[in-house]
């Protein structure tokens, strides 16, 4: 196979699809027990700290608009196993639409009528910068998930505090991890 | 190559945020200290703390400055002192 086909493509799918999936079953296996024991049951599986939400962001600050493609296989099976095939109907696929684009999207109209915010920029943008166009992300993704789930209120608010909290946190996670390695390497 | 340096921008942002966030362990100033004394320090990582003031990274630092990044950097171990006590002789830790 073309070794193009594999580094560009095959190669970023991958790893994107493992980390979103891992982040996945980590907030639904074991976030999710813990956050109904402490504060009971939100609707439509909302979370309070969402991390696939920092997968979508960060894949969209390093692959910009291409990273609808590298989010949407990984995206599409969370939301199948969430809700099965009637998943797939309009209008719950509609919710996982909003998902897989708000970030990237976010990220481009950014781009274009504002300053860029992309790896590949000189100026690449602060994690700062990532954050506050995350949380706009996932401002665009609640108001999404309530109109395409028909969620109430609280489910949406719990949305938005659940993509913040998720992208600060799956950031906190990868900079202990790059610390641990350069400890580990030294 | 682009993923390398997909990794690399990634490493670096997170890099800036650990900063930012006081996360990282050494100072701006001991940082720049440690740096200049492991680009002189010779195949023994021995270093003169003369030549290590001297180096482009370090000129617009004050010279109470470095002594006092010097010796933070020894109490925590990034250099050792070498050789008979205040000769300025050190040794890189790496």
């Amino acid at each position: 196979m073309d070794k193009a086909i594999i580094s560009d493509g095959l190669l970023p799918l991958t790893i994107v699809s493992a980390t979103f999936l891992a982040s996945f079953f980590l907030v639904f296996w074991l976030f999710l027990p813990l956050q109904e024991a402490i504060f009971g049951h939100f609707g439509s599986f909302a979370i309070l700290v969402f991390l696939p939400h920092g997968v979508r962001v960060l894949t969209a600050w390093l692959f910009g608009l291409r990273a609808i493609i590298l989010i949407a296989p990984a995206s599409l099976a969370s939301h199948g196993y969430l809700f099965g095939l009637s998943g797939f109907s309009w209008p719950m696929i509609g919710g996982c639409i909003v998902g897989i684009i708000c970030a990237p999207i976010i990220f481009y109209l950014y781009g274009k009528f504002f300053s860029e915010v992309s790896y590949a920029h000189v100026d690449a943008g602060s994690w700062l910068q990532i954050i506050g166009l995350g949380c706009i992300a996932s401002i665009v993704n609640g108001f999404g998930s309530s109109l395409f789930y028909g969620t109430d209120i609280q489910s949406t608010f719990a949305y938005l505090l659940g993509d913040t909290l998720g992208l600060i946190l799956s950031m906190v996670i990868l900079m202990l991890s790059f610390r641990l390695l350069r400890y580990t390497q030294a | 190559m682009k993923d390398r340096s997909r990794v690399a921008a990634l490493r670096n942002m997170l890099r800036e945020m650990e900063v930012d966030l006081g996360l990282e362990t050494l100072s701006q100033h001991q940082r720049d200290v440690y740096y200049a004394a492991c680009l002189v320090a010779d195949e023994y990582h021995a270093v003169q703390s003369d030549k290590v003031r001297q180096h482009p990274l370090l000129s617009d630092m004050a010279r109470p400055t470095f002594y006092r990044a010097l010796s933070e950097l020894v109490a925590r171990g990034f250099l050792q002192a070498d050789g008979i006590r205040k000769d300025g002789r050190y040794r890189v830790k790496t």
